[in-house]
């Protein structure tokens, strides 16, 4: 469990609940739920996250997608510390993906996938005019 | 064993020649029956021997090729990259024709110490922007932060940018 605390008014604090294969985020207002979000991660890489808001007795899916997993290519945002700890909040609140150890993109963007001398992931580009593009220290 | 029922069997051949009594003619039968049937376990067990014999000789001299032999996809070797840190991200999102961008900023051991975010929507008639950095706490161990600070501010806030502080 990993939690915050925030001086933000509409903020009280987000929870982080760990388990094997998902992690559940529940963000509080003022003592109440104010989202819960769920990821869905398999063998370590992030497939699916779906966001509720509680709707009287029952939760209410505000939207949800799911992820496809590049396994030829190692994630370069991977860290194995933050994969457990904070890689979630990064998900959520940056959408970047400290949690996977396998590059995972959008379901349904297929990109054509370019590295560079040292085989690292440099940029993608899809059919309809998406693209990636990575720098690197 | 096999000396013992081989010997009852003499013994009772004999017997069966005089014809002493029916008590002795129904143990002759008995016996005859019994070696029979130890015979014929014998004999099975010693084909099973050489059978498997035969069988084993029979692989291990003379391999045949796989007739149909599958053909093997060769599966790709992915180098090994060492750990490289990303220090800008971005990535245009073609349908929406949104843009987001990310950087990274790290300290001397490789923390991450700010993550710079913005998101440029041009989906509609007007062009919006976001845009906030998240400011780390590295703590003494070094595993994770032990906070961030927020700076942000929406497309649509009138006003200045909002801040927030996380302990975690």
């Amino acid at each position: 469990m990993l939690s915050t605390t925030s001086t933000e008014e509409s903020i009280k604090g987000i929870h982080y609940a760990y388990f094997p294969d998902t992690i559940v985020l529940r963000r509080y207002q003022e003592g109440q739920y104010f989202f819960q979000d769920s990821l869905l991660s398999v063998a370590g890489n992030f497939r699916y996250f779906s966001e509720s808001t509680p709707l009287g007795d029952d939760w209410y899916q505000v939207f949800s997608y799911r992820k496809e997993i590049l396994s030829g290519y190692s994630n370069p945002f991977y860290n194995a510390t933050l994969s457990r700890s904070l890689g979630a909040f990064y998900i959520v609140l940056d959408n970047l993906d400290f949690l996977s150890k396998n590059f995972t993109t959008l379901q349904g963007f297929y990109y054509t996938w370019s590295t560079d001398a040292k085989g690292r992931v440099i940029n993608a580009v899809a059919p309809d005019g998406s693209y990636v593009k990575y720098t690197y220290k | 064993m096999d000396n013992v029922s081989i010997r009852l069997y003499l013994i009772d051949i004999l017997n069966h020649d005089k014809v002493i009594a029916t008590f002795k003619q129904t143990s002759f039968q008995i016996s005859y029956f019994y070696i029979t049937a130890q015979i014929t376990v014998n004999k099975l067990i010693v084909s099973l021997i050489a059978f498997t014999l035969l069988f084993a000789c029979n692989k291990s001299s003379t391999p045949k090729p796989d007739p149909t032999p599958t053909p093997v996809t060769p599966v790709p070797v992915i180098p090994i990259v060492p750990a490289s840190l990303v220090t800008s991200y971005s990535m245009l999102i073609g349908v929406s024709n949104s843009m987001t961008s990310d950087t990274i900023r790290y300290d001397e051991k490789n923390n991450i110490q700010s993550i710079t975010h913005k998101y440029v929507n041009n989906l509609g008639p007007d062009q919006t922007l976001d845009s906030g950095t998240y400011y780390f706490t590295i703590n003494s161990t070094g595993t994770r932060p032990s906070g961030y600070r927020v700076v942000y501010k929406k497309y649509y806030y009138t006003r200045r940018k909002r801040k927030s502080c996380f302990n975690i």
